[in-house]
């Protein structure tokens, strides 16, 4: 890739979704953001959690660029798109 | 071209696979729908024996080969072409290669015709044989502009309804004889700004004196938030104007969009109902980044969304500026970059309904060319926060407005939402409805898909979604003859924060209503109850899938309602009616507003305070 920051080919924000054994939607929630810190995103929430069972079924999201940023991939559209592909 | 007008071909198809010939199978059906005469062979007969064959048919035209399985397949073909060629048959017909392991390219080095690969349109090897130009029909049926009241006559079908609306909508037209405002005012200045900024007969200099003056009159009528951007320009807080470098490379992506643009096609079978998202991220880019997005994704119509704020403000500000929060904000240079990043087939609406520049946003939006707007003084009045008598005024005008631009306007009913009985809020849809009609303007009925607190605690809901939205529809076509689309968006109250569920739940009132046929349809993201954050694009990409899903899957066939159904459109209707009996007796619109006649306390309406007093005699 070149070097380039490849969180600036993401529009906006990331989403993981995943199943995280649990003993309740609280402890779910907390493993489900100490995952996003883990994998290095400072913003983040849990869009969707539901326990039920042995866990959680959770939806995480990293927001990459909010409305009104400085965003990564616009500041990419002078340079051609197959950048990427022959990285 | 219809059938009639065909030059009939003689057509040969021949399945090179062991097993695979459904896609031949498919093909041989629809050239014989169209009158062709074709000859379909049976699979995995040896080369040999096929040239055999084709030696012994005259007055061939084509002959079409396929070939689905990959392994040998260029020694394959070229030995086929070979025989055929020293059996004389290219000289009889032309011969076309198809299927998954083909490629134009591969065709043509082993000699063929004219080669088609995986995923091509049926209708594109049709064309070829029947020698005319294919025109895909995402780029000639379905991606068409079309106006949405068009179909429709507005003739009622209720006469009492329609005296009692007749009754309604002259008084208020009266009570806005020689009526003002400061936002019809503003309004007024702002397409004179834009008449002289538009006139190539006058000098910059000349240009920018006059708009100045005009300029002065326009701050007089605007609150100090604006009137400091004007003579201080300070911008209100979260709001930044964006840099020539960014407005410089806005340009170039836009280019760069409609370049790489390619559209999927959302319906199936039919042409309605056309589906609308709405943006409002706040920034331009990213509105853009989600409208172009949408288009590829097979959207018909995008519409703007501003900011809560804008609607309590009086004036607008001016310049391309980005928000930090929802909601993008109306200004002139906003809405014309935003415009110039469409797709020409691509109807585009500006909502100017419920706040104190309802007339210069419909200014605006008709002077830029938009497709639609958004205008409806009772929803505004109750529930969106401005003063009954306020909205009555601008809503009058912005509807002349509306008519002189010639851009139809919608009308939400979303006061439901609140609390109000459908029944009431439709008896104000149809007074604005009617009062459009007097002014000459196109209303299109925008009742709500939704599970309102009115249904809840009724019970009309307890058993599905279906009937009590279905009586909602019934009813107003037994009223009238106008457009229907309802919004905003479909489905309201019954997403959750679940993707699946948010989509689906999306999905399926998107199959309702292509099942009551209705104009077209507002829907959601599946963050649509994902309140914490902004909504994500491909939130707007899974209910678009959704909603092509179940096109797909119910094509011509309908969803059957219970009984129920005509129950409730019985009471709806008579509800409508007992509704404008009571507006009527009072004799008075605006205070029928004020006195909860349209929606009271009690039901969940309140009637604005934005604008009060600011009416004028004028």
């Amino acid at each position: 890739m070149n070097g380039e920051n490849i969180f600036n080919r993401i529009i906006d924000s990331l989403d993981i979704e995943t199943f995280i054994v649990c003993q309740s939607e609280e402890e779910g929630r907390r493993i489900g953001l100490a995952i996003m810190e883990q994998l290095g995103f400072k913003d983040a929430d849990i869009v969707f959690i539901e326990f039920l069972g042995s866990g959680a079924r959770i939806r995480i999201r990293a927001n990459i660029y909010k409305p009104g940023d400085s965003y990564g991939w616009f500041n990419l559209c002078n340079q051609k798109r197959d950048k990427i592909k022959n990285g | 071209m219809d059938n009639n007008t065909i030059k009939i071909k003689r057509v040969l198809l021949v399945p090179l696979d062991p097993v695979h010939d459904v896609a031949l199978k498919i093909l041989n059906r629809k050239l014989r729908d169209r009158g062709h005469e074709t000859i379909l062979l049976p699979p995995d007969i040896p080369l040999e024996e096929i040239i055999s064959r084709l030696t012994e048919i005259d007055n061939l035209d084509f002959i079409l080969v396929s070939r689905t399985l990959g392994y040998g397949v260029a020694e394959l073909l070229g030995k086929f072409i070979d025989l055929a060629e020293a059996a004389k048959i290219r000289d009889k017909a032309k011969i076309v290669l198809g299927g998954k392991a083909i490629t134009p390219q591969l065709a043509a080095e082993l000699g063929f015709d004219k080669g088609f690969g995986a995923g091509t349109d049926f209708d594109e090897i049709i064309a070829f044989i029947e020698g005319r130009e294919f025109l895909r029909e995402r780029d000639s049926l379905f991606r068409k502009k079309i106006s949405i009241p068009a179909s429709h006559n507005y003739h009622y079908k209720n006469n009492r309804i329609r005296r009692l609306l007749n009754e309604i909508t002259d008084e208020i037209i009266q009570w806005g004889e020689n009526k003002s405002s400061p936002g019809i005012e503003r309004a007024k200045l702002r397409e004179n700004m834009i008449t002289i900024s538009q006139d190539d007969k006058l000098t910059d200099e000349e240009k920018n004196q006059k708009i100045k003056v005009l300029k002065e009159k326009y701050i007089a009528y605007c609150d100090e938030k604006i009137v400091r951007f004007y003579e201080r320009g300070l911008l209100p807080d979260k709001v930044r104007k964006l840099s020539s470098e960014e407005i410089g490379k806005l340009n170039l992506y836009i280019q760069q969009q409609k370049q790489n643009i390619n559209f999927k096609q959302m319906r199936h079978m039919q042409l309605l109902p056309l589906v609308f998202v709405q943006y409002g991220t706040g920034c331009p880019i990213m509105d853009i980044a989600h409208i172009k997005t949408s288009e590829a994704w097979g959207a018909d119509g995008v519409f703007h969304f501003d900011p809560s704020w804008g609607a309590r403000t009086e004036g607008l500000l001016e310049g391309i500026l980005s928000h930090e929060e929802d909601g993008s904000i109306i200004t002139w240079e906003n809405l014309a970059k935003i415009k110039s990043s469409l797709h020409k087939e691509t109807l585009w609406t500006v909502r100017a309904h419920r706040g104190l520049n309802t007339p210069e946003t419909t200014v605006i939006a008709g002077r830029l060319g938009a497709d639609l707007t958004k205008i409806h003084i009772v929803y505004g009045s109750l529930n969106g926060g401005t003063d009954p008598a306020r909205l009555t005024i601008d809503g009058l005008k912005a509807i002349q407005f509306a008519a002189k631009y010639n851009m139809p306007f919608d009308e939400p009913t979303n006061e439901e939402l609140g609390g109000v009985p459908a029944y009431k809020s439709f008896a104000g849809l149809l007074i604005i409805a009617d009062l459009a009609l007097k002014l000459k303007a196109q209303p299109i009925l925008k009742p709500l898909f939704c599970y309102s607190p009115d249904v809840m605690i009724s019970g009309k809901m307890d058993d599905n979604y279906i009937d009590y939205n279905v009586a909602k529809i019934k009813s107003l076509r037994s009223i009238i003859d106008a457009p229907i689309w309802p919004g905003e968006p479909i489905g309201f109250m019954t997403h959750s924060e679940d993707r699946v569920q948010s989509t689906l739940s999306t999905a399926l009132h998107s199959a309702l209503a292509i099942s009551l046929q209705v104009d077209a349809i507002t829907i959601a993201s599946s963050d649509e109850a994902y309140s914490r954050g902004p909504i994500s694009l491909a939130s707007r990409i899974d209910t678009l899938r959704g909603a092509q899903e179940v096109f797909r899957f119910l094509g011509k066939a309908k969803i059957k309602p219970t009984g129920k159904a005509k129950e409730y459109e019985k009471e709806i209707t008579e509800g409508i009616e007992k509704t404008l009996e009571k507006v009527a007796k009072r004799g008075s619109f605006v205070d029928a507003l004020y006195e909860g006649l349209l929606g009271s306390p009690q039901d969940g309406a309140y009637p604005g305070r934005a604008g009060r007093d600011t009416v004028f005699e004028g």
